[in-house]
């Protein structure tokens, strides 16, 4: 009896133990997240909240263009995704593809299985910047729904280039929490990730894009977001990626000498003191510190940004003075997150550090931030002059100490 | 079921078994790359390994012995008091002196003869950024090449790299290698490397620093040859200096300016994310570690 009893037990722990040893996967398989606009009201922005027909054709409508679900991609004829060697339009995304013949696996790993190894935690199921480490981080990680990325080499407000995206996931961006891929990933799997990150892209803008059109439309109407909207819609959203593919901004100007009378040049730019009238110094300091008047001020920032507890946050910006106020709403970004002029000082460039980066910084501005384009306004040589001080300003700090902008104490040097 | 207490031969089948096939597998013993999984790729991972060896050796065997002296335990006796004084302390001198030799290669050369650093290593939450000095042979300078993740060195030659925090504790572990070293915040931690094998060997971070820190990784990339080495770094410098981004000419315009020792404090302390007092404590820290690699051209006076 006591024999049979210790069979069963160790029969017990050996089917534990291999129940524990399998690889089937537990946890729930995994959703797109919605807008809030989808099933409430969101200060400022268009929403479904009370029209839930629209809001059902627009899950519909999301399911069949992108798949219902990370694990099942659809990909839209025509998107601006890239090809797989079998010419398959989007093959870089999965491991697999459905066929009439059935299921044909694809040479690799795909897109969604490098995003979420490497990319999932901070940036999210739907690539909404929320993964679950995205609190711990500031800058906040990038939200790819809206389609719009800061460092970019397309026209003002224009969706990135392909090697825009390749040089972020590759060189990541410094001083933030998203580091360089190119050491951890295989040349393809940054190729892969790069068609994900574009498809989170569409399929976010398109999400955008259906609620601010059911929005408008009336409730009743049996006619909303018909097969031909919803066409206009994407064919309007996948163009613009094309085009700003091909239209990515080069100085027209081979860069100038870096001289001494050139760096002058161009610290007299950023002081404001040309007929330019530029106002670099409102925002980037009169040290080029990133301390302007047009800001916040720093030490207020960093202690509020950084070191609070983040569920305070909202309590202190509401007893700011009214003037705080402004300047603090002035410095929040495109996806709401607050953000502050660079320190130009540190040799530190998010966007990168190579001469042609600097010019397109300056050239067109930073999408979603403050930081605006020059282009037109200013003629190739003047920007060449402004990259050329940017990059000397670290080395020669007393670029700035002579000017007599400069009005504040200068500090001890030991 | 009666002779179910032969089940525990399997423990004795099993350890035996892992030990005899352990050598032949890059992942059950000591890593190794997986093309070599026998070999061990840099001469101070060998005496490392040589000294594990050594260890396990001596104490399994001194298992062994105190084992089969419990099976008919006697008492008392001078003899065997000493015997059991005298032996185990042996055994200590005995590793303390075998030792000396593998921690001279590992911890003294690393700081004579003093010389320029071929790179700075400096671990950030979360990410090995490397700083390469540019021709003005100093850190910190507007001609360097900062390259992140990504650790480049020449095969059979013996590098100097400097290892800094920007932050908090980490630790620069190459276990391929058998190299795990902490980097503290203000100090400067010199790291002598040699590798005997072309080939990229996995960076990782040793050191709980934060949530990031199970994806703090990197690589180290041994090039067979000095000059694939510098073609490397050629090819980056021009993409430092690259004004166009399709492929034109881009013109190198490098100066040497002056200031360089300053910025790298700053550098660092900006890469922490925060903006941390400056100047007094961090810089004189700085100022204080590299005092022990006097004449190193970055050991600015």
């Amino acid at each position: 009896m006591i024999a049979r009893r210790r069979a069963v037990l160790g029969f017990g722990t050996l089917l534990a133990l291999a129940a524990g040893c399998s690889k089937s996967d537990p946890s729930v398989p995994p959703v797109y997240e919605e807008r809030p606009s989808m099933t409430a009201a969101v200060a400022g922005k268009a929403d479904l909240a009370d029209k839930p027909r629209i809001r059902q054709r627009v899950r519909d409508v999301l399911a069949r263009l992108y798949g219902p679900n990370p694990r099942e991609i659809h990909v839209p004829a025509e998107a601006p995704l890239s090809r797989d060697e079998t010419g398959l339009l989007g093959g870089l995304l999965g491991n697999g593809v459905r066929t009439a013949e059935g299921f044909r696996k694809l040479p690799r790993a795909g897109g969604y299985a490098v995003y979420r190894r490497d990319c999932l935690n901070c940036h999210g199921v739907s690539g909404g910047g929320d993964g679950p480490t995205a609190a711990f981080t500031y800058p906040p990680p990038r939200d790819f729904r809206p389609g719009v990325y800061k460092f970019t080499s397309t026209p003002a407000g224009a969706p990135p280039s392909r090697d825009d995206l390749r040089r972020v996931v590759q060189d990541g961006l410094p001083s933030t929490a998203m580091p360089g891929f190119k050491a951890l990933m295989s040349e393809e799997e940054i190729e892969q990730v790069v068609d994900y990150t574009i498809f989170l892209s569409l399929r976010g803008q398109t999400e955008l894009a259906l609620i601010e059109e059911g929005a408008l439309a009336d409730s009743d109407d049996p006619d909303v977001l018909n097969d031909r909207v919803v066409r206009d819609v994407v064919a309007n959203l996948f163009d613009r990626w094309r085009t700003a593919e091909r239209e990515t901004v080069e100085p027209p100007t081979p860069r100038t000498p870096p001289t001494p009378e050139g760096v002058r040049r161009g610290r007299d730019l950023y002081m404001g003191k040309t007929k330019d009238y530029l106002e670099c110094a409102g925002c980037h300091g009169p040290r080029g510190k990133g301390d302007g008047a047009d800001y916040v001020d720093r030490k207020l920032f960093n202690e509020i940004v950084l070191r609070d507890d983040p569920e305070t946050r909202a309590r202190r910006i509401a007893e700011f003075d009214e003037r705080t106020r402004a300047l603090w709403d002035r410095g929040l970004d495109a996806w709401g997150a607050p953000s502050r002029p660079a320190d130009l000082t540190v040799a530190v460039y998010k966007g990168g550090g190579r001469p042609v980066d600097l010019y397109r910084r300056i050239a067109k501005g930073i999408n979603g931030t403050s930081m605006p384009a020059h282009y037109p306004k200013l003629d190739p040589g003047k920007i060449w002059d402004l990259v050329n001080f940017v990059l000397a300003l670290p080395f020669q700090p007393e670029l700035l100490d002579e000017s007599e902008l400069a009005n504040e104490p200068r500090p001890v040097r030991r | 079921m009666r002779h179910w207490s032969l089940l525990f031969i399997l423990a004795v089948v099993f350890g035996i078994g892992a030990f005899a096939y352990a050598p032949f597998s890059p992942d059950w013993w000591l890593p190794n790359p997986a093309t070599e999984p026998v070999g061990v790729v840099a001469d101070a991972a060998r005496r490392i390994d040589g000294l594990f060896l050594a260890v396990l050796g001596l104490s399994g065997f001194g298992f062994v012995v105190a084992w089969a002296a419990t099976i008919r335990p006697r008492r008392g006796g001078l003899g065997r008091e000493a015997a059991w004084a005298v032996v185990p302390g042996g055994i200590l001198l005995f590793l303390a002196c075998h030792q000396m030799n593998a921690w001279a290669v590992a911890e003294r050369r690393a700081i004579a003869p003093p010389e320029s650093p071929l790179a700075e290593a400096t671990a950030r939450r979360f990410q090995w950024s490397f700083a390469y000095p540019g021709p003005d042979g100093l850190i910190g300078t507007a001609d360097d090449l900062a390259v992140d993740g990504e650790l480049h060195l020449v095969r059979g030659e013996s590098a100097l790299v400097h290892l800094k925090s920007a932050d908090v504790f980490h630790a620069f572990f190459l276990p391929q290698l058998r190299v795990k070293r902490d980097a503290a915040p203000g100090a400067t931690v010199p790291l002598r490397l040699e590798i005997d094998r072309a080939g990229r060997y996995e960076l990782a971070c040793a050191e709980l620093c934060g949530w990031g820190h199970y994806r703090m990784r990197g690589v180290v990339v041994v090039h067979e040859t000095r000059a694939g080495f510098e073609t490397w770094l050629a090819a980056r410098v021009a993409e430092r200096d690259r004004d166009r981004a399709d492929d034109g000419p881009t013109e190198s315009f490098l100066t040497v300016p002056e200031f360089g020792a300053a910025v790298r404090d700053k550098r660092s302390s900006l890469l922490a994310g925060e903006d941390r007092p400056r100047g007094g404590q961090m810089r004189g820290t700085t100022r204080e570690t590299t005092v022990g690699l006097r004449g190193s051209p970055s050991g600015k006076p």
